[in-house]
């Protein structure tokens, strides 16, 4: 197993008073599956966690993000979709694996999302597509800077190559602080 | 000229120079949205003939939208902003909780458009 490669802090399951967990494979994902999860999870979520003051429609637009990305571009094998209860912000954690090839565009993309300012990243981003045919066209670093810019929302990214495989399994963690 | 499907609408208003989007749009990317681009792009002519000549743009019922509808959104705003000729009008809704974080920017990237939050 190679070495985890952070971006941000990623944090784990003795941070959390609760977990839940949803796994799915790739294979029984089609791209209604992002929205099918979202609303599931965010309308439960209302009602598990009433005593907490978040925005369910914050929740709903991460996960859907989330969801989308990894249906898009994992590889086969199984995504594993997390939400998890926080003192300080509710998270939601996806992982799945992605070709090598990919995990490395995802990687400079997500450490650009990380460091850069959200406005100037967002503007930039809008004008690269500008430039792009539609087929090039992605909403994936527009989602990312979104998720900063408009929802405060906090970014952290785990990328664990695997040893004689080309299959990075890639975390991508977005913590919305309670209201 | 409009395209209704289970999840939204999108509807041209032509005596009032309107293009109304309403529903959830989750597409996947932009060639899944072409036809709504289209739509917008005729949205335009309509409005061209106008006087003045001001396209209004109705996401009041337009519930949610995925980053890829944003981009749709921005990139339909440097469209009109780049052809020139055309005013831009957005109105929106405070109650669909992505309208104001993601519709405020607009106004960054063509300062005469008119954003009308409700």
């Amino acid at each position: 197993m190679g070495g985890l490669i952070a971006i941000g802090r990623l944090r784990v399951s003795s941070e959390f008073d609760d977990e839940f967990y949803l796994g799915l494979p790739k294979s029984l994902a089609p791209w209604d599956a992002a929205n099918h999860v979202a609303q599931f999870l965010s309308a439960w979520l209302e009602e598990t966690l009433k005593q907490r003051q978040f925005s369910v429609d914050s929740l709903n637009y991460v996960i859907n993000e989330l969801m989308e990305n990894a249906i898009k571009y994992a590889a086969d094998g199984r995504i594993e979709l997390a939400v998890c209860v926080a003192n300080d912000a509710l998270l939601v954690s996806l992982t799945h694996p992605l070709l090598e090839s990919r995990a490395k565009i995802y990687q400079a993309l997500a450490q650009q999302v990380f460091e850069a300012d959200p406005e100037l990243l967002f503007a930039e981003i809008i004008e690269r597509n500008t430039d792009a045919d539609a087929g090039e066209q992605t909403g994936a670093g527009l989602g990312l800077v979104s998720l900063r810019q408009n929802y405060q929302a906090g970014l952290a990214f785990g990328f664990q190559r695997q040893d004689s495989s080309e299959i990075v399994q890639t975390t991508t963690q977005v913590s919305l602080p309670w209201q | 000229m409009s395209i209704r499907t289970q999840d939204y609408q999108a509807h041209i208003d032509e005596a009032n120079c309107k293009l109304i989007l309403s529903g959830s749009l989750r597409l996947n990317a932009a060639p899944e949205y072409q036809p709504i681009s289209d739509l917008m792009d005729a949205a335009c002519v309509v409005a061209q003939q106008g006087s003045p000549a001001i396209l209004t743009l109705d996401l009041t019922d337009l519930r949610f939208l995925n980053s890829s509808g944003i981009n749709l959104l921005y990139q339909f705003v440097l469209k009109v902003k780049k052809q020139g000729g055309l005013g831009l009008r957005v109105l929106g809704s405070n109650s669909n909780a992505w309208q104001p974080k993601s519709l405020s920017n607009m106004v960054k990237f063509m300062p005469t458009l008119e954003l009308v939050m409700t």
